[in-house]
């Protein structure tokens, strides 16, 4: 999938304000339950597809630093690790990709988006929480 | 999800992952996602979705049994 012109100025203006270099990490390897998607008389090739997204978003930006992994063992993969923290597991296609880029610029921001009511009901968790949002592309 | 990880990035208590329902259907099955947004809290689902911040933080602080406070 290649970006168009207007996401690619999207992007880059979004990711244009980070303070601080943002890592992200892209685990490819055998898919642990593969499934098939047909998409323009092809099979999609979710792995490739994400690299060539998040190459194409790293293009866009000196900030953000893509490293690739190949994996030999079956996994969650393609999983997206952004600033060691944010785990995408999937291709990032349509509104997801959106999220992916404000999930890279937020990480490179030196303040949260976060109301201060919520800074401040966050501060109080008092044990390690898992949060796993399940999406669909749209 | 962008809540989710706006959390993650403030609290080190709190990780933050999407799944893409479609491509990981075994695990979107497991944990009963019919519909999404659909938010998985400590490995159970918690609730169906998107709710403004305030909702959010309040859910996230119920389904994690933390005193929620008042937002």
């Amino acid at each position: 999938m290649e970006l168009g012109r207007p996401e690619r100025d999207a992007i880059r203006e979004l990711l244009g304000g980070l303070a601080r270099e943002v890592p992200v990490l892209l685990e490819l390897g055998p898919e642990q339950t593969p499934v098939s998607v047909l998409l323009g008389g092809r099979e999609l090739d979710f792995g490739a597809e994400t690299r060539s997204l998040l190459e194409q978003v790293a293009s866009l930006s000196d900030r953000v630093a893509l490293t690739v992994a190949e994996v030999e063992e079956r996994g969650p993969w393609p999983r997206t690790t952004i600033a060691g923290r944010l785990v995408y597991h999937g291709l990032p296609w349509g509104y997801e990709l959106s999220t992916l880029v404000y999930a890279v610029a937020e990480a490179g921001r030196e303040e949260s988006m976060l109301s201060e009511a919520s800074l401040a009901a966050l501060a109080g968790l008092e044990h390690d929480v898992s949060l796993e949002v399940f999406v669909t592309p749209t | 999800m962008l809540l989710a990880y706006r959390s993650a990035l403030v609290s080190d208590r709190i990780s933050a992952s999407g799944t893409e329902a479609t491509e990981f259907a075994v695990a979107a099955d497991r944990h009963g996602v019919v519909s999404v947004p659909a938010i998985v809290v400590n490995d159970r689902l918690a609730w169906v979705g998107n709710v403004p911040e305030p909702r959010f933080v309040a859910n996230l602080l119920q389904a994690a049994g933390s005193a929620a406070g008042s937002l």
